[in-house]
């Protein structure tokens, strides 16, 4: 029996016991709408909570609300601190999350490097709900778009360098047409990397794990 | 063309409920998932171009509200999961061990691997339907079959 197929059997042991017709659809429309405020209400009141608890936390600890993660920043791996954006925070020079969608970002990265340098990446974005309506990333949602972002271009020094975990490759010399392609490997995984000069400093970024990405 | 409710329930209710449940591990939310993702689906004007279209669509938004429902703080009083599992009936007794590793997998893993060998998703299309790249779901998908190898007893087949 290959995988698939005694996958498919484990799962066939789950079932509803809810019934979802349409006619219990019509029955259940009071709960179902209570569901739904349930879940403003408690939006809401995690909301009260975050900004609550950052105002007081700030001088202490944020507690619940602060991470502590793993990253890649420039070839190395880095011990960071995810935590809400607030507004306010230390004197630290401030790279932004090309990504990032919002007008003001949700959550800050703080690392330090080699010199002992802090370092601060501002990040957040949105998350479209299945009824149009937008949201802010959670936490953990960033968390996982940082952990799948593992790749980075910058300009160092002149040099355009692409970073993917602990491999630093100089691609200066290797854009044709302001674009430059080439795979890297890293354990056992391989990605093709399409950078994309789109000017100003600023570089676009895609990655395939069969191709290349155009 | 859209379906009606009734349809999508005898379609993929289960294939939804099974979904959502390897997302958030708790039958309740999991019911509540299916329940709000059929309200979204008949609240919606969208029209779709094919059935496939409205299952992806479905799956897509299910998966989204159970990431949801592990974030809201009463789940920690909700049934143990332990308990829940003990009392299903499966066809073999292994596959009660495949079923509790599985939902021991880090969620990012989970998703991934029960649109894979459940839904029978490709790699691109679960890249889509999570808006991640293909190598995110790719690596994602050979460490989960990693630690499956690793954790049962009655092996995980090399593939």
């Amino acid at each position: 029996m290959s995988n698939r197929e005694q996958y498919k059997r484990a799962f066939q042991a789950l079932h509803a016991s809810r019934d979802f017709s349409m006619e219990a659809m019509d029955m259940n429309t009071k709960k179902m709408r209570f569901n739904f405020s349930r879940g403003l209400a408690v939006a809401m009141i995690i909301t009260v909570l975050l900004v609550g608890s950052l105002s007081a936390a700030y001088a202490t600890d944020l507690g619940g609300f602060r991470r502590t993660i793993q990253i890649w920043m420039y070839g190395e791996a880095k011990d960071a601190i995810v935590e809400p954006y607030t507004g306010g925070g230390e004197d630290v020079d401030v790279e932004c999350d090309g990504e990032a969608t919002m007008a003001e970002p949700s959550y800050v990265v703080t690392w330090t490097d080699g010199n002992g340098e802090k370092h601060q990446m501002q990040g957040g974005g949105v998350a479209m709900e299945a009824d149009g309506t937008e949201r802010p990333l959670t936490m953990d949602e960033y968390l996982e778009h940082l952990e799948s972002s593992a790749e980075t271009v910058v300009e160092v020094d002149d040099r355009v360098m692409l970073y993917w975990y602990d491999q630093s490759v100089d691609i200066t010399d290797q854009f044709e047409d302001g674009v430059c392609r080439l795979s890297l490997t890293h354990e056992d995984e391989t990605l093709y990397f399409t950078v994309t000069d789109a000017g100003n400093g600023a570089y676009n970024v895609s990655a395939g794990s069969d191709s290349y990405v155009d | 063309m859209r379906r009606t409710v009734p349809v999508l329930v005898e379609r993929w209710g289960d294939s939804l409920y099974r979904a959502a449940f390897a997302v958030c591990r708790n039958p309740q939310d999991a019911e509540d998932v299916v329940q709000e993702t059929l309200l979204a689906y008949y609240r919606s004007d969208k029209e779709f171009d094919s059935d496939e279209h409205i299952r992806a669509w479905l799956i897509r938004v299910a998966v989204n509200k159970a990431k949801n429902a592990t974030i809201c703080f009463w789940r920690r009083n909700r049934r143990n999961l332990e308990d829940y599992v003990e009392s299903l009936t499966f066809e073999v007794d292994s596959d009660r061990e495949l079923l509790d590793t599985v939902l021991r997998l880090p969620e990012r893993y989970r998703i991934v691997i029960h649109l894979f060998y459940y839904e029978d998703y490709s790699i691109t299309e679960i890249a889509k339907l999570l808006d991640l790249s293909e190598g995110a779901v790719k690596s994602r998908l050979n460490r989960a079959r990693k630690q499956l190898r690793m954790q049962l007893t009655e092996g995980w087949e090399n593939e």
